[in-house]
């Protein structure tokens, strides 16, 4: 874990309240696994007091740069989005449990709304192997990003609900209805992750969520993001900033 | 060279800045960001008897400079720390101080017991701002006769030091503060977080099932002083000052208040190796205004 000052080098809008920020973190972006977030501090001061957690979108560990793509949501995100370029802010990370290595012969990533942005390293990671089909949807157009980056990696089709761009409907429309010898690696909305989790479950495939809760450290001392987790039979609150963010969907508890 | 050593309890601490229980975990995530050993002392996080789930999420809230935690304690409990834990730290030539909590007088006897026989803790801190069960749910460090109590069971089981944690959700902390020293407290620190309550408004809910919740951060320092500056007076046992310290000078105001050591809590948060900087630039204030022995600032307002 790492605790680095980072210069912003790009903070752009990229759609309606989706912005990309790039940071220049040799330290993070050496170290960072596809799946891992960062916490991002929001302001230059003592307030925002708390770190934003935001996936990390690309890793460019030879140029030693990261980058997050991330919703304005509120008062965090708002300031994140109007730090000037060549600012600089402490960037803490990498933070979590990186996607596990793909166990199938063949690799689906479903992604939903902000939940996209993670997907992109592992897809990235993955396209060597070819064979990936990634779904990816939004309520419109102007809330998909990287779509070139992940139609370099795999076979991609996209959903949105307002249907301007690729198929209207949600992205578990997409699926296809045998996914045999395929494992699911996904992000987005706890609706749509719970969704994919009882279709694994259906079809008795091996299955990853990335889930969200607010957080205070982001490394694992505070027990403040915790989510209800079942093991051996039991619910007990797993901390998504150690032993998330990344979980198996036989684990993860949707209705508390 | 600066004397920044202090004694606490019987203790001697290279410097006075130590870590607050609850938002160090066991030591381990820290010690990737700096040589524990740099620190006065280190306290975990609340120990209890048996493990404790604690609350259900969401449990961490933003303030305008601070938090709002809804943890509820949640822990492994007293077996699995001394097992698992507490062996870690003993690589670090530092002070390690168990923080223990519990619901009844019994529970708080039996934690003190198991940890003290570990041998694995140099003190004990005692939370007593959690719910007393049998009370009704009222935090034991809101009455003096029920904090009287816990003192005296606790100090009837371990030859330790022991440090009383003092809420901060009192009218009036003197009481308090002199019931655990006439029951053999050997210290006493505080703030603890304090009560406050996060409002949804969009769902016209609380935002913590438990509706209130603990503050701290930055935001608290002017009410922690004034606790330590109270406290301060009204006993002749040790004080370890904490609530909102985020700079060398924080900790050295407090301990003008006061305090003979201080904590580091939410700092953590905002930044990892927040304990050590501290240390660096209490230092670098005494020998900018040439004082040769940090003592010499302990309760030394001028008033
Ligand atoms: C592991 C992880 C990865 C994430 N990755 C991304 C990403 O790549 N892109 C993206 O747009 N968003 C991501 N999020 C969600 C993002 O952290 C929140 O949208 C953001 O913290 C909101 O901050 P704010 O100050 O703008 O909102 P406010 O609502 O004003 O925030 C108040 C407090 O609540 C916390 N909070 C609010 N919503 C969330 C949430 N959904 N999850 C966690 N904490 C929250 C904030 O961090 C802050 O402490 C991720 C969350 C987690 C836990
Ligand atoms: C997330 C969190 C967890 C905490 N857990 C404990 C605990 O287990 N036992 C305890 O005595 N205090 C606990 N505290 C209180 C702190 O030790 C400290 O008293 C308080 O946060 C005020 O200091 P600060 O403003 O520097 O954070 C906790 C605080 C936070 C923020």
């Amino acid at each position: 874990m790492i605790s680095e000052r980072a210069q912003i080098t790009l903070n752009r809008q990229v759609g309606i309240d989706i912005w990309q920020m790039r940071l220049q973190t040799p330290q993070i972006a050496k170290a960072a696994r596809a799946g891992q977030f960062v916490m991002l501090q929001c302001g230059t001061g003592l307030d925002p007091f708390l770190k934003r957690p935001l996936g990390i979108h690309e890793i460019a560990a030879d140029f030693g740069v990261i980058t997050c793509v991330y919703r304005v949501v509120g008062r965090g995100t708002g300031l994140l989005s109007k730090l000037p370029v060549g600012s600089q802010i402490t960037v803490l990370g990498p933070c979590g449990r990186p996607w596990p290595q793909l166990n199938a012969a063949k690799a689906v990533i479903i992604g939903g709304g902000m939940g996209i942005a993670p997907l992109l390293p592992l897809a990235e990671d993955l396209s060597a192997r070819g064979n990936t089909e990634i779904y990816l949807g939004a309520n419109s157009s102007d809330e998909l990003f990287a779509l070139v980056d992940f139609a370099k990696c795999g076979n991609l089709r996209v959903a949105t609900l307002d249907g301007s761009a690729g198929v209207k409907g949600f992205v578990t429309e997409l699926l296809p209805t045998d996914l045999s010898a395929t494992e699911i690696f996904a992000c987005g909305p706890l609706p749509m992750m719970k969704a994919v989790a009882e279709l694994a479950a259906r079809q008795n495939i091996n299955c990853w969520l990335s889930l969200e809760e607010h957080m205070g450290c982001g490394i694992g001392t505070c027990m403040g993001c915790v989510r209800p987790i079942k093991e051996n039979d039991k619910i007990v609150y797993k901390r998504v900033c150690r032993e998330g963010p990344v979980f198996n969907a036989t684990e993860v508890v949707f209705d508390d | 060279m600066t004397e920044l050593a202090v004694n606490l309890a019987g203790l001697t601490l290279k410097n006075p800045v130590m870590t607050a229980s609850g938002t160090f975990g066991f030591g381990r995530e820290y010690a990737e960001f700096y040589d524990l050993s740099l620190l006065g002392a280190v306290v975990v996080k609340g120990t209890t008897l048996e493990k404790k789930q604690g609350n259900p999420p969401p449990r961490i809230a933003e303030s305008i400079g601070g938090m709002l935690n809804s943890v509820g304690l949640q822990n492994p409990g007293a077996d699995e720390v001394i097992a698992n834990e507490l062996p870690f730290l003993q690589q670090f030539a530092t002070i390690k101080i168990v923080n223990i909590a519990g619901g009844t007088v019994e529970q708080y006897r039996a934690v003190a017991e198991k940890i003290t026989a570990s041998g694995l803790a140099d003190a004990l801190e005692v939370n007593i701002s959690c719910p007393n069960v049998k009370a009704g749910g009222l935090a034991f460090g809101t009455d003096p006769l029920a904090a009287a109590e816990v003192t005296r069971a606790v100090r009837a089981v371990t030859p330790l030091p022991i440090i009383l944690k003092l809420s901060p959700n009192v009218t009036d902390i003197a009481p308090i503060a002199k019931a655990c020293e006439a029951e053999g407290a050997d210290g006493i620190s505080l703030i603890n977080t304090i009560a406050g309550m996060v409002i949804d408004l969009d769902n016209r809910r609380p935002f913590f099932a438990n509706k209130v919740a603990g503050m701290s951060g930055p935001a608290v320092k002017p009410v922690a002083l004034r606790f330590v500056w109270q406290a301060a007076r009204a006993v002749k046992i040790p004080v370890i000052g904490l609530g909102g310290i985020m700079t060398g000078r924080d900790a050295l105001e407090f301990m003008l208040a006061g305090a003979t050591a201080v904590q580091i809590g939410s700092a953590n948060f905002y930044d990892p190796a927040s304990a050590p900087r501290i240390v660096r630039e209490m230092e670098q204030w005494l020998e900018e205004h040439r004082v040769k022995d940090v003592k010499e600032l302990i309760g030394a307002l001028e008033e």
